[in-house]
């Protein structure tokens, strides 16, 4: 069934033993937010791979409207090195996507790495429509921490 | 997994205010069956009051380096250490302090202000990045 849940993609979960992603802030690797639009024909979670998943069904929110496909580029200056805390290791970045000048509508966004081919390091949803006008849209990361941020390993 | 909250605000920045209730509610929860739930809304309203200034401050400052220089790349992480330290002070004699005075609790804040600090500068350098396109 079409649609978007949160998770993390299970392909990512056997690209970080194979040091395909590096988190580190400064010398690590450029990750982006892409917007998912209202209506996806394709359905996204765990089983989701790769950001040109999004662009293969034309499910991105579209240019214009102040949002430009693609989406939200982190430097690598803006990743988080992961921390460990017990026994789970979590990380996120350092500042939260925005969009300004924003009239769009969307249901949830694909992280992934533009680094490394595109490759998806998170799905979420949004729990319905979002809907902007002439405004600003920000996704503010979760709590960074064991059980709360936006990337864990517990 | 957990997922970001969605902060909107139509025609605009989101306000000072917006975002002090935004980085107040990642600091603490106030429990309505909670026995210090007064005390904790008294405490809850003073951090809202300082962390709307800090906000409103960042914005002016932000605003006042892009109209003159166009540009800005002011860091506010050193700032966010200032801003931690007045919160963990105004947590002092409450029964809060404790848990303010935990080094854990004032590594998470100084993280979360920075991090709240810089996307609010951020927002103010892609706002006014779209007028200048604009004009």
């Amino acid at each position: 069934m079409a649609g978007i849940t949160t998770a993390m993609p299970t392909s990512f979960k056997s690209e970080l033993p194979q040091a395909i992603h590096n988190f580190t802030i400064t010398t690590g690797n450029v990750f982006k937010c892409a917007l998912a639009k209202v209506g996806v024909a394709g359905t996204y979670g765990a089983a989701t791979t790769n950001y040109s998943d999004l662009t293969g069904a034309s499910d991105e929110v579209a240019s214009g409207g102040g949002y430009t496909t693609g989406g939200f580029a982190w430097t690598a200056a803006q990743n988080i090195t992961p921390l460990n805390s017990g026994t789970g290791a979590y990380w996120q970045w350092s500042v939260n996507p925005s969009w300004t000048s924003a009239t769009f509508s969307t249901i949830g966004c694909i992280i992934y790495n533009s680094s490394a081919s595109n490759r998806a390091v998170y799905v979420g949803s949004f729990g319905g429509t979002q809907t902007v006008t002439a405004g600003t849209l920000t996704l503010v990361q979760p709590t960074n921490g064991v059980g709360t941020s936006l990337l864990q390993i517990n | 997994m957990s997922a970001p909250t969605i902060l909107i605000t139509n025609g605009g920045p989101h306000s000072a205010e917006t975002w002090a209730e935004t980085t107040v509610s990642q600091i603490m929860v106030v429990a309505p069956d909670s026995a210090s739930a007064a005390i904790a809304e008294a405490f809850r309203a003073r951090l809202m009051a300082l962390l709307a200034d800090e906000h409103a401050d960042v914005q002016k400052r932000e605003r006042a380096a892009l109209k003159s220089y166009g540009v800005s790349e002011t860091d506010y992480t050193e700032r966010a250490r200032e801003v931690c330290a007045r919160v963990v002070l105004s947590a002092r004699g409450s029964p809060f302090e404790p848990h303010f005075y935990n080094p854990a609790t004032v590594e998470y804040l100084d993280r979360l202000l920075a991090e709240h600090f810089n996307t609010v500068a951020s927002i103010e350098r892609q706002w006014h990045s779209d007028r200048s396109a604009v004009n």
